[in-house]
């Protein structure tokens, strides 16, 4: 079993408005799987079609190798899922919920449930209605892992939280994924899943793009160039693939996809000012597959 | 687990409920040896209410002066609407509840299959419903007995009527909370729907030609007015009920089974 989560065709429309259409992808057992895409796309209706928390029109979903059809109740018991909402019982102290929660899963120590309180910084004894948006959010991710479970689903687990905090989270993730525990993980926030995820599928309108490692899909061979001098018209650039992106006054910014050495030389004959060489950000490689008409 | 949760989140609204019902009762009963010290006239001016309000209370059918008959026309009526509230918003609201505040994305994502949550939220409803009316019960056979005009059967069967009733309801109620989220709606709706089909009831007493409409009335079903004086359940009228209850409940639990949480 490879294969934990695997999607083929999934479709759901929810009465005519369309929620996701023909979705494949699959992750692979001890990844941590990014699943990006703008508001919108689909990637909270993918996650609670698997989870049935509403129903598919079409297609099919495995998790852990089982059809989610006929498993549903089983699987949840190794599936630790933190929404992209956290809404839970407004009378209930953070203790007593995850107490609550914990009786679902049967034999959970007190030990477990205190080291997820100190760790996230949680104030056991405050009731939920009166925690802040980034409070609930912890909350909701020591639910998700009070279990220990094999695959953590997290729709937008970032958003919410401190920076300080998110380093922390980060870090409780790669613990459980040491230990063996499979991450699917959604989020807008590209620089967070270039930071933590193996794998990534981009999701659009409905329908996954593209699927692929994040390693390769940040690789790049463009860098931009900025140049402030007096002499740029003087400037000859190498042959090579060049994009003007901005001209103005003294100052030149170009997307170069070339020979580095030809490009050094030639700026080498001009008085230069100020130089800044940089890569895309994360942020424009990804706006280049939202964008396209894949 | 569930089951402990369900009850404590409704522990509140069944003591409040049952609190204001049975002192309703207690009153009634209390001030009854002193109505029937006057009974005389009482009978005089009542022959000088007019039919309809007479028809419409089962004062037509039934004798004032025992403290069962006295009790069948105004306090029945009471716990049989209040009863009826209680039982239809309560499971009106114990499903849509998780909708509208947003918890059933959490409930629904735990090992649990959603027909047991299903029986765990109508057996919460059924504890309370009974708990209620056993409450009301205890306390006309305490009430009955004091005043010395205690009749088995009679009160058994005024018993039984309110649970059937809030029994009926509730199961209605539960079938009308798969399809609305807003627990507020719900709860609007539990509430005309109880007070509603009373209305309806005393239009068809009133009114020969709509007389029929008496048959969508659950207050019909369990009226005093055959109770008391036949002393027996009317028959069709208990199918009825259970017909309504098993179909609305199988329902609910198929229509929860396959029902997309509200986003």
């Amino acid at each position: 079993m490879n294969k934990v989560v695997e999607i083929k065709k999934l479709t759901k429309y929810y009465g005519k408005n369309r929620g996701i259409k023909d979705v494949n992808l699959s992750v692979n057992k001890g990844e941590i799987f990014g699943f990006i895409g703008p508001n919108g796309a689909g990637k909270s209706t993918t996650i609670r079609t698997i989870l049935n928390l509403v129903f598919k029109n079409s297609g099919e979903a495995y998790i852990f190798g089982k059809n989610i059809d006929d498993n549903s109740e089983l699987l949840r018991k190794d599936i630790g899922y933190l929404p992209s909402e956290v809404e839970y019982y407004d009378n209930m102290t953070v203790e007593n919920l995850l107490k609550y929660s914990a009786s679902f899963y049967g034999d959970i120590k007190q030990e477990r449930i205190d080291f997820l309180i100190n760790k996230l910084q949680l104030n056991r004894n405050k009731k939920f209605e009166d925690l802040s948006f980034g409070n609930r959010k912890k909350v909701g991710i020591a639910v998700a892992l009070l279990h220990e479970p094999k695959l953590l689903i997290l729709d937008e687990p970032t958003s919410g939280l401190d920076p300080l905090m998110q380093d922390t989270f980060f870090e409780l993730l790669k613990e459980e994924n040491k230990k063996g525990t499979t991450i699917f993980f959604s989020s807008h926030i590209l620089s967070e899943v270039k930071k933590i995820c193996d794998r990534v599928a981009i999701i659009k309108d409905g329908t996954v793009i593209k699927t692929e490692a994040i390693d390769k899909l940040t690789k790049v061979d463009s860098y931009y160039v900025t140049l402030k001098s007096k002499e740029l018209n003087k400037l000859i650039l190498p042959k090579g693939k060049i994009q003007i992106k901005s001209k103005y006054n003294n100052t030149i910014k170009f997307l170069f996809n070339g020979n580095t050495n030809d490009l050094i030389k030639n700026i080498n004959k001009i008085n230069i000012d100020e130089i800044l060489i940089e890569e895309p950000t994360i942020e424009e490689i990804f706006m280049h597959y939202y964008k396209g008409d894949e | 687990m569930l089951l402990k949760k369900e009850l404590k989140d409704n522990l509140k609204s069944f003591i409040i409920w049952t609190s204001i019902i049975i002192a309703f009762v207690v009153m009634m009963i209390a001030v009854y040896p002193s109505f029937s010290n006057d009974m005389d006239a009482i009978n005089e001016m009542m022959k000088n209410f007019p039919e309809g309000m007479l028809k419409a209370f089962n004062m037509d059918k039934i004798a004032f002066d025992t403290a069962i008959g006295y009790f069948a026309t105004e306090g029945y009526m009471f716990v049989a609407i209040l009863g009826g509230c209680f039982a239809s918003i309560t499971a009106g609201s114990i499903i849509s509840k998780e909708e509208s505040d947003g918890t059933s994305e959490f409930l629904l994502s735990k090992p649990i299959a959603r027909n047991k949550i299903v029986t765990s939220k109508i057996l919460t409803v059924l504890i309370y419903i009974t708990g209620l009316n056993l409450a009301i019960s205890l306390i006309t056979l305490i009430g009955f007995n004091v005043i010395n005009e205690f009749n088995f059967t009679k009160w058994l069967l005024i018993s039984v009527g309110p649970l059937l009733l809030c029994l009926t309801f509730a199961s209605i109620s539960f079938l009308i909370s798969c399809f609305i989220i807003k627990s507020r709606k719900v709860m609007t709706i539990s509430l005309a729907l109880v007070l509603g089909t009373y209305m309806l009831n005393i239009v068809a007493k009133l009114t020969d030609t709509l007389s029929f409409l008496k048959y969508l009335s659950p207050f019909e079903y369990v009226d005093t007015g055959y109770l008391i004086v036949e002393e027996t359940l009317p028959f069709k009228y208990i199918i009825i009920m259970i017909v309504i209850i098993t179909v609305c409940i199988t329902l609910t639990y198929r229509l929860y089974n396959k029902k997309d949480i509200e986003i």
